[in-house]
């Protein structure tokens, strides 16, 4: 089996961390992985904010990409890329042929990293150690768009000196939303007040969750509120080795 | 204030002097949350919930695709049980149309009970502007009639009221004692009302569903003014979107067993009056016409639009704004439209244009909780999505415009975008502000911005290929 | 052009043409829904009742019911201190059971819904009240459901020439009897009933009634007795039907 690592420009640019600890799980269970240095943003906050035209610009290049590399499955550390790729590529972003015809072929190859190791690989224990308390944030696209929410807890469940704890309204929005984090400010940051609200009240002392920018916004906030409560991407607690 | 809409700059203003206000804050987030957990508590008196919502979406759809036959067939039906069908094209000439019903009879007092429909062309107004006395009846919109406000909710119109802000109005207008004690304040309603219904010559209701097979019309509410508004005076006039248009009473079964469920947590509603025609000639009571208007503004032209159509599946429950983390920050009036939350953001533009409420598409964090609750399963989510292409494409502002451009120019190019990072993690140091982070434009007003990496992903890529770094 | 024309002149160009085959299959669809399929107990009913906010009690006989009718009349009368004023549907299985007699003995005036004095067009004569204003001072209104719905606890009740709309609806309470053999599961199994009740020699009022009137409007504190009667109490009757 060939993986083709799929890294986002946020994780490429501002949490590479991420990225190389998901380099060095896949690594640990054996897979050929390959990066295509090329790839550089799958288009996603300009689809967001209505440019299509802009969007199906990077689309066509990630397309280009990715579409013959050879390999069996893209592989990203984020569940809003993949969604975008996955679910919006060719349907909510329409594309001239042939590219209509590659995202069909790319969209059934392309998983979000937990989705990957439980219901790709079939692998729920990846040999990691974390000691802490830690809760999880439901993404929103990877929760709605793709259906995950028990692959990251079933993974984290297998983590030695880890205890997984859950916040109450672990689904709700963390507020980031792409652009609207800046153009909605207010309402963003009140959003953000109340996740990280149930996440104190949890009593973690560390939050996950599979999308670095959702993490970001939590972060932000967190250390703006001066709690000692820390966000950590999943493949860094997955990274951690046993 | 009432149905303007609003135009981008405007809705920043809205919401900022929402989201700092801790009462109203208080009074949504408590009245939303009642709502979902209501809601959870009778929807899961049925494991198939998800199968009905799929059923639901397929009948509405099925109705959409055969618009014509099933208005034609509710035309037929309901003008052969006494009805008069009337057709308004738009807001002024559904007024004018039910101005002119009504005018002919007595001393032009007209009840009403809740219609989105009625707000939509903003009738109350309207008929008090050609001399009648419009009189709201359900209890939320007699609130909000005092207070001269618009609805902040489809379905709870005085939800961003306290009952201690309720109270202080009916001393007021009243003038009676404070008090704020919402059974005694009901009760005051009540008597008030009970005057108003019985020498009322005109009733004015909305339309929750209206059966083609039947040319019924089917109206849901607790309290019993649609019930008493439609009943006591001589004349009824019940205002309508085609949309609202079921095949058949076992359809009806489906639907019913879902709104209340949806809406305010019930198996149903306390009353469902199903009305066929006028009375009939060996009744005891009824009204002696009864008017139905089906109103066009727009929905004809929402239904030939294949991105935007789904929309008007929609039956008005207002699970989508209660489930909203925005709208339960902002309420109903932060939207500047009588539909608020998400399907407001998606009506809105398309009943009032779309220049006038450009920034509501954009006001959302695109989470999806919203097309999750929808009991017809609208992808609300989709479709806001849809209208940002087309604002963008349209009215996108010549800055923002530029930013993209210059965004998938460098993006493109992969030496650019790798350029453009390195100087990014030069640079960057020299934003460092005291919390570790970086001083940022917006985002730093209100949180950590992260320091930027000393290398990129692809910069440690590179390293690892060349045996320089440790993984 | 007006109105008519234009809209289904927009409408006319939508493509499909026979929406038969889809209803039906539809239909079908409907008929697997879980929610179709419940029993029809009259414990299931009146658990269901209960919840919703209504009175439902279970009557062996129409003789027990019209004791829990003269019992609640009575419990006005010494609420109030005065005569209990009550309205009741023209209805055979009323007049058949002594409620007039049951009544009276407790206290209670009884009229009946076809009374000329309760005629909507009755004029007021100085001092004397209009119908309307008779029905909203009565205290109770008595009417016989022609069904009732197992899984919500409501009752289907409609306006006839026995059976006003008011008798229901300004009355400050409602006593509903439901002869137990007409509960139905759901409202899909309601429905030819009320597609008959739509038709022409049915009722231009066919009214699903799920509790008493209620209202959460004010801070979603729940207040019973906004317009409607502020009680609903279902008879659920046994031998009778």
């Amino acid at each position: 089996m060939k993986v083709s690592l799929f890294i986002p420009c946020l994780t490429d640019q501002l949490f590479p961390e991420s990225g190389l600890a998901m380099l060095r799980v896949l690594g640990r269970l054996g897979i050929d992985v390959r990066y295509d240095p090329a790839q550089t943003c799958c288009g996603q906050p300009a689809f967001n904010t209505g440019y299509h035209h802009e969007a199906s610009v990077l689309a066509r290049k990630f397309l280009d990409i990715f579409d013959r590399d050879g390999s069996d499955y893209i592989v990203a550390p984020s569940g809003s890329c993949a969604t975008m790729v996955a679910a919006f590529y060719g349907r909510e972003l329409e594309l001239e042929p042939p590219y209509d015809a590659m995202a069909d072929r790319v969209r059934g190859r392309v998983r979000e990293f937990t989705s990957f190791l439980v219901d790709v690989l079939g692998v729920t224990d990846v040999g990691a150690r974390f000691d802490g308390r830690v809760t999880v944030h439901d993404s929103c696209h990877a929760l709605r768009e793709l259906h995950i929410k028990r692959q990251p807890r079933e993974l984290l469940a297998k983590v030695r000196g880890l205890e997984l704890v859950e916040m109450d309204a672990a689904e709700v929005c963390c507020g980031f939303g792409g652009t609207f984090a800046v153009k909605f400010e207010s309402v963003s940051a009140a959003m953000a007040e109340e996740k990280t609200d149930a996440i104190i009240r949890s009593g973690a002392e560390v939050v996950t969750g599979v999308d670095s920018s959702c993490l970001m916004q939590i972060d932000g906030m967190l250390r703006r509120r001066g709690s000692r409560v820390r966000a950590k991407h999943i493949a860094e607690i997955l990274g951690g080795e046993a | 204030m009432r149905n303007t809409p609003i135009a981008p700059e405007n809705i920043r203003l809205l919401i900022a002097e929402r989201i700092h206000d801790p009462q109203l804050r208080g009074n949504i987030g408590r009245a939303t949350r009642t709502s979902l957990v209501k809601r959870s508590a009778v929807v899961s008196d049925y494991a198939d919930w998800e199968e009905m919502r799929a059923v639901a979406h397929d009948i509405k759809q099925h109705v959409l695709d055969h618009a014509r036959e099933y208005l034609e067939s509710f035309e037929r039906n309901a003008s052969e049980a006494g009805a008069v069908v009337h057709y308004a094209a738009d807001a002024e000439e559904a007024v004018r149309l039910i101005a002119d019903i009504a005018a002919p009879h007595g001393k032009r007092v007209a009840v009403k009970s809740k219609s989105m429909t009625g707000e939509e062309i903003d009738l109350t107004h309207a008929l008090e502007n050609a001399g009648f006395e419009a009189i709201e009846t359900d209890l939320g919109e007699y609130i909000i009639q005092l207070a001269g406000e618009p609805p902040s909710h489809i379905t709870a119109p005085a939800l961003h009221k306290s009952r201690g802000e309720i109270g202080k109005l009916f001393a007021q207008k009243l003038g009676i004692p404070f008090s704020d004690d919402p059974e005694h304040l009901t009760k005051v309603a009540r008597e008030v009302l009970r005057r108003d219904f019985l020498r009322a010559d005109i009733g004015i209701s909305g339309v929750n569903f209206a059966i083609a097979e039947s040319g019924s019309i089917c109206i849901v509410e607790n309290e019993g003014n649609a019930r008493l508004s439609t009943s006591l005076p001589k004349v009824h006039i019940a205002v309508m979107g085609f949309e609202k248009l079921l095949p058949d009473f076992e359809s009806l079964s489906l639907f019913l067993n879902m709104l209340g469920r949806s809406a305010t947590g019930q198996r149903l509603t306390c009353y469902t009056s199903i009305l066929t025609g006028p009375r009939r000639r060996h009744e005891r009571d009824g009204p002696e016409q009864l008017h139905i208007v089906i109103l066009d503004n727009g929905r004809a032209r929402l239904l030939a639009d294949a991105a935007l159509r789904d929309a008007l599946l929609c039956i008005r429950c207002g699970a989508c704004m209660n489930v909203c983390p925005v709208y339960q920050k902002i309420g109903g009036h932060g939207y500047g439209s009588i539909y608020p939350g998400p399907i407001g953001s998606v009506l809105t533009p398309v009943y009032f244009g779309a220049e006038r409420s450009a920034g509501l598409p954009f006001a959302s964090s695109l989470c999806g909780a919203c097309a999750e609750i929808c009991p017809v399963g609208i992808d609300l989510h989709h479709l806001l999505l849809r209208w940002r292409e087309r604002i963008s494409r349209r009215q996108g502002k010549p800055v923002e415009r530029a930013m993209m451009r210059a965004f998938a120019f460098v993006a493109r190019r992969t030496w650019l975008f790798d350029v453009a990072g390195r100087l990014w993690r030069v640079f960057a140091p020299l934003l460092r502000d005291s919390r570790g982070g970086l001083r940022v434009p917006v985002w730093s007003r209100t949180r950590v911005f992260p320091d930027a990496p000393q290398r990129s992903f692809k910069q440690r890529w590179a390293g690892l290929q060349a045996g320089s770094e440790e993984e | 052009m007006n109105a008519r024309e234009k809209l289904f002149g927009a409408l006319g160009r939508q493509p499909g043409r026979d929406p038969d085959a889809g209803r039906r299959t539809l239909g079908e669809r409907l008929g697997t829904l879980e929610y179709g399929r419940g029993g029809s107990e009259v414990a299931r009913f009146i658990e269901r009742a209960r919840e919703a906010g209504s009175t439902a009690l279970y009557c062996a006989s129409s003789a027990e019911a019209a004791a829990h009718i003269a019992t609640a009349a009575e419990r006005i009368a010494t609420a109030t201190g005065r005569t209990c004023r009550c309205i009741a549907a023209t209805h055979a299985l009323l007049k058949s059971m002594g409620l007039q007699e049951r009544l009276r003995t407790a206290g209670a005036d009884l009229g009946w819904v076809t009374d000329p004095a309760l005629a909507s067009d009755a004029t007021a004569a100085s001092g004397v009240e209009t119908a309307w204003e008779r029905y909203a001072l009565a205290d109770i209104g008595i009417t016989v459901a022609l069904a009732g719905l197992a899984d919500s606890g409501a009752i289907v009740i409609s306006s006839s020439e026995s059976e006003s709309r008011s008798v229901s609806l300004l009355p400050t309470e409602h006593i509903a009897l439901l002869p137990a053999g007409r509960i139905l599961p759901s409202l899909l199994q309601a429905a030819p009933l009320l597609r008959v009740l739509a038709g022409g020699d049915g009722s231009s009022a066919a009214t699903l009634v799920g509790g008493p009137s209620k209202t959460a409007d004010i801070e979603k504190v729940l207040v019973t007795g906004v317009h409607g009667p502020a009680a609903l109490t279902i008879l659920v009757i046994d031998d009778i039907d």
